[in-house]
């Protein structure tokens, strides 16, 4: 192998590298002279089995076949070295110019021939050409290879896109409509290209005038975008949330030309923001629905959360509450409500209950309830406040009604048993009375075996007044004996008739009762009290003994009169009653209500209770109200209550079920 | 024994305050009494002579009154029954009620006027008499 001014392991592009195969050496180095003048690089070989070993560690581009070469001819090289390589151009070299040899040649794969002798200017121009066609070639492969490589970016692009790629004329013709068109329309592009379909169509009816609107400004103005949300019907009937980005494009003149734009499908993310929406109405309502007040703060105390509940009884809207410090917008709380600084310390729930809150000259109850927020490092408290006043209030009922009840049946078995000593003194003292007296026939028989002059017994006994103090042991036995009887008066349930009673006239009559008690008149001034009736109209009869009630009504009018008697008023106050009479709950409420001097907590506790008086020794027994109470919860499963406060006056409030089984 | 024989009172209570002064008191008015403070001697009593009326507590030891009045029935069916109790309400047992007692031969304790008493034995002598008549 001769190697001419040569790097056969050069790959460069711009190098271009010729073999020569020639057995003709002195016509082979005249090639290489004329040629080594145009820079070529050049290798000679002198046979067939040269040439090919040369091939592959050269790479030329081009080579010259003298067409007679020693052995074997000159194309069964020249096939010989197109098998090797393909790419080869081969120009072969003859001396005898036959047009049989050339066409054979040509036909069997060379590019060109060339005539002996050689013509340097022909060898040039045509070696030029030969160049020419290979960077012609590479230039072919290299655009073909971009290309390839273009679209398979495109094509990888559109398959990852996840939306719609499209752009249409100005007339919303499309042009192309690519992507995700199945997945998010269930409809195949084909369809929408062909004009069979157009998104219009698929387009909500609902939301479809929003959506011309804006096409309307996309084809009217020039450079126009516009963003827009809205559902389309699904092949599968479904709606679904998409999001359409479009915009206008103009020519160099400045004319609309193309409208292109993007389409997504945004039902998951929409579904989930409605989730979320829903989530937080319900969370909301939730809270607002509460029956306590829920107020929400940040750890430094500013209100964030505030609920209806709480609107309504500080009559602060939520707008105005929020940002506000919590001890300004619950400033009736301001001496309990910092524990929630304690609460969030602690991490733990703060519990303040019975909290006493005075509102409109009126005693309420309050539990207040500090419950830290401690998720997720969001710092801060919620409180709870729940007005217990009714429960106190019965809490307070029911142990009355308990004390009362065992109250109530001590007495009861201990008038009993006081029955039985009381027969024991009346019965022997009448027998005394009897005795000593001077119309039985045993008594003169009795004095004549004793010599005993009866007259004298009688003037003796008139005069030390013996006959008087049996009066009254008889009179004080019978007395203790009314009071026993009146404490066991509301368990004679055989004694009771229950009738359909209209409470207003009832209380009316009892009132009528009292101004025409002469006792009454006389000591209390009851006539000169104002009496305000305040009856509902609509008032259903209550099943009930109207004598037991009248008794009851009566033993609160009696006490209230007698208060309102003892009572100094101001010169602008006047005694009053308050009589009210209405349904509610299904239950019938008697109030009855003075202005007198009313109950320190101590004395109100213990109104009901059996001998529990304020008045003085002798003027009453202590058993009005508390028979009262008995009548109205053993006999007419009713409840009686009292509210009073020093110099607030006293109101009784009874409560009666209208609904009643006949027993 | 003749109409004009003086009505035989037996007057069973467990008092004997209330027992005794109780006799006293009708003795006055001219009834033959017998007392005792329980059942089994008013028994034995009833025994020795038979008695018109008797007069019972109801909370008797040992056998109580209602017991007493059922088995004295049955002894002298002619025997007539008032009860004196200090029970603050008595409902008549049918069994009393089917030998004749009714509200108006219940008196309750502690009774204001013993004359009233005198009238409740004299009203169930007479009704006896109606009945004998009959």
């Amino acid at each position: 192998m001769n190697k001419v001014q040569s790097t056969a392991s050069s790959s460069d592009s711009q190098e271009r590298r010729i073999l020569i195969v020639d057995d003709d050496r002195d016509f082979a180095d005249s090639l290489v002279d004329i040629l080594g003048l145009k820079g070529y690089e050049i290798a000679v070989a002198n046979n067939e089995k040269k040439a090919i070993s040369i091939l592959k560690d050269f790479n030329p581009q081009v080579a010259l076949l003298d067409i007679r070469l020693g052995r074997g001819s000159g194309i069964d090289l020249l096939t010989n070295l197109l098998k090797a390589r393909p790419d080869l151009l081969c120009m072969m070299i003859t001396a005898f110019a036959s047009i049989e040899t050339a066409i054979e040649a040509l036909q069997s794969g060379a590019y060109n021939y060339l005539n002996k002798p050689i013509n340097s200017y022909d060898l040039y121009a045509s070696l030029d050409r030969c160049f020419e066609k290979l960077h012609l070639e590479d230039e072919k492969i290299k655009a073909e290879k971009a290309l390839r490589e273009s679209e398979k970016r495109y094509r990888q692009f559109l398959h990852n896109f996840q939306g719609i790629a499209y752009r249409s004329t100005i007339n919303l013709t499309p042009i192309f409509f690519h992507g995700a068109v199945e997945q998010i329309s269930g409809y195949g592009e084909k369809e929408f290209i062909s004009g069979n379909l157009s998104w219009d169509q698929i387009i909500y009816q609902d939301d479809k005038a929003a959506i011309d609107e804006s096409t309307k400004k996309i084809v009217s103005n020039s450079l126009h975008s516009e963003e827009r949300e809205y559902r389309i019907r699904h092949k599968d009937g479904h709606l679904r949330w998409v999001h359409e980005s479009i915009q206008n494009i103009c020519d160099d003149s400045g004319n609309l030309s193309l409208i292109e734009g993007a389409i997504y499908d945004i039902t998951e993310r929409m579904l989930a923001e409605e989730e979320l929406r829903n989530l937080r109405n319900l969370i909301s309502n939730i809270i607002d629905s509460m029956p306590s007040m829920l107020v929400a703060v940040d750890k430094d105390g500013i209100v964030t959360q505030w609920n209806r509940e709480t609107e309504k009884f500080t009559g602060l809207s939520a707008d105005k509450a929020n940002g506000l410090m919590l001890a300004n917008a619950l400033p009736g709380f301001s001496k309990e409500i910092g524990k929630f600084r304690q609460a969030i310390h602690n991490r733990e729930l703060l519990k303040d209950e019975k909290i006493a809150h005075k509102i409109n000259d009126e005693e309420r109850y309050f539990n207040i309830t500090f419950y830290p927020l401690v998720t997720n490092g969001i710092e801060g408290a919620v409180v709870r406040i729940d007005d217990v006043t009714e429960r106190v209030h019965m809490e307070e009922i029911m142990i009355q009604s308990e004390k009362m009840l065992s109250v109530g049946g001590l007495a009861a078995g201990m008038a009993h048993e006081i029955n039985n000593p009381l027969a024991g003194i009346l019965q022997n003292a009448q027998v005394l009375q009897k005795r000593l007296s001077e119309e039985i026939p045993a008594n003169i028989r009795a004095a004549e075996e004793t010599g005993l002059n009866l007259k004298n017994l009688r003037s003796y006994m008139e005069h030390r007044e013996i006959f008087r103090m049996i009066e009254n042991i008889i009179s004080s036995g019978r007395r203790a004996a009314l009071i026993v009887n009146d404490m066991l008066s509301f368990s004679r349930k055989s004694e009771m008739k229950f009738i359909p009673v209209d409470l207003r006239k009832l209380l009316k009559k009892t009132v009528e009762m009292v101004l025409k008690d002469y006792d009454m008149k006389k000591q209390y001034n009851f006539h000169k009290t104002k009496i305000i009736h305040e009856f509902k109209a609509e008032m259903p009869d209550v099943l009930c003994d109207e004598n037991k009630l009248l008794q009851v009504f009566l033993n609160i009018l009696k006490n209230s009169a007698q208060a309102m008697g003892e009572y100094n008023y101001d010169k602008k106050e006047k005694p009053q009653l308050n009589l009210r009479v209405f349904p509610k709950d299904n239950m019938a409420c008697i109030e009855i209500e003075d202005n007198g001097p009313g109950m320190t907590e101590q004395v109100r506790k213990r109104v009901f209770e059996p001998f529990f008086t304020t008045k003085g020794i002798g003027s009453g027994t202590g058993l009005g109200l508390s028979v009262s109470y008995f009548i109205i919860s053993e006999n007419h499963g009713g409840t009686m209550s009292v509210e009073s406060m020093p110099d607030m006056g006293t109101k009784f409030i009874i409560r009666l079920p209208i609904e009643r089984s006949l027993q | 024994m003749t109409k004009h024989s003086p009505t035989r009172v037996l007057i069973v209570d467990d008092e004997p305050a209330i027992c005794k002064s109780m006799g006293n008191f009708l003795e006055d008015y001219g009834y033959e009494i017998s007392t005792s403070v329980t059942a089994a001697k008013a028994y034995e009593i009833m025994e020795t002579k038979p008695h018109d009326i008797a007069i019972v507590d109801l909370n008797l030891s040992a056998i109580d009154g209602e017991t007493f009045i059922l088995n004295a029935h049955e002894i002298l069916p002619s025997m007539r029954f008032l009860i004196y109790t200090g029970s603050e309400e008595y409902i008549i047992p049918s069994e009393l009620e089917h030998i004749g007692i009714h509200h108006e031969h219940v008196i309750y304790k502690p009774i204001p006027d013993l004359t009233l008493i005198v009238e409740a034995i004299q009203n169930l002598m007479q009704a006896g008499e109606d009945e004998h008549a009959k």
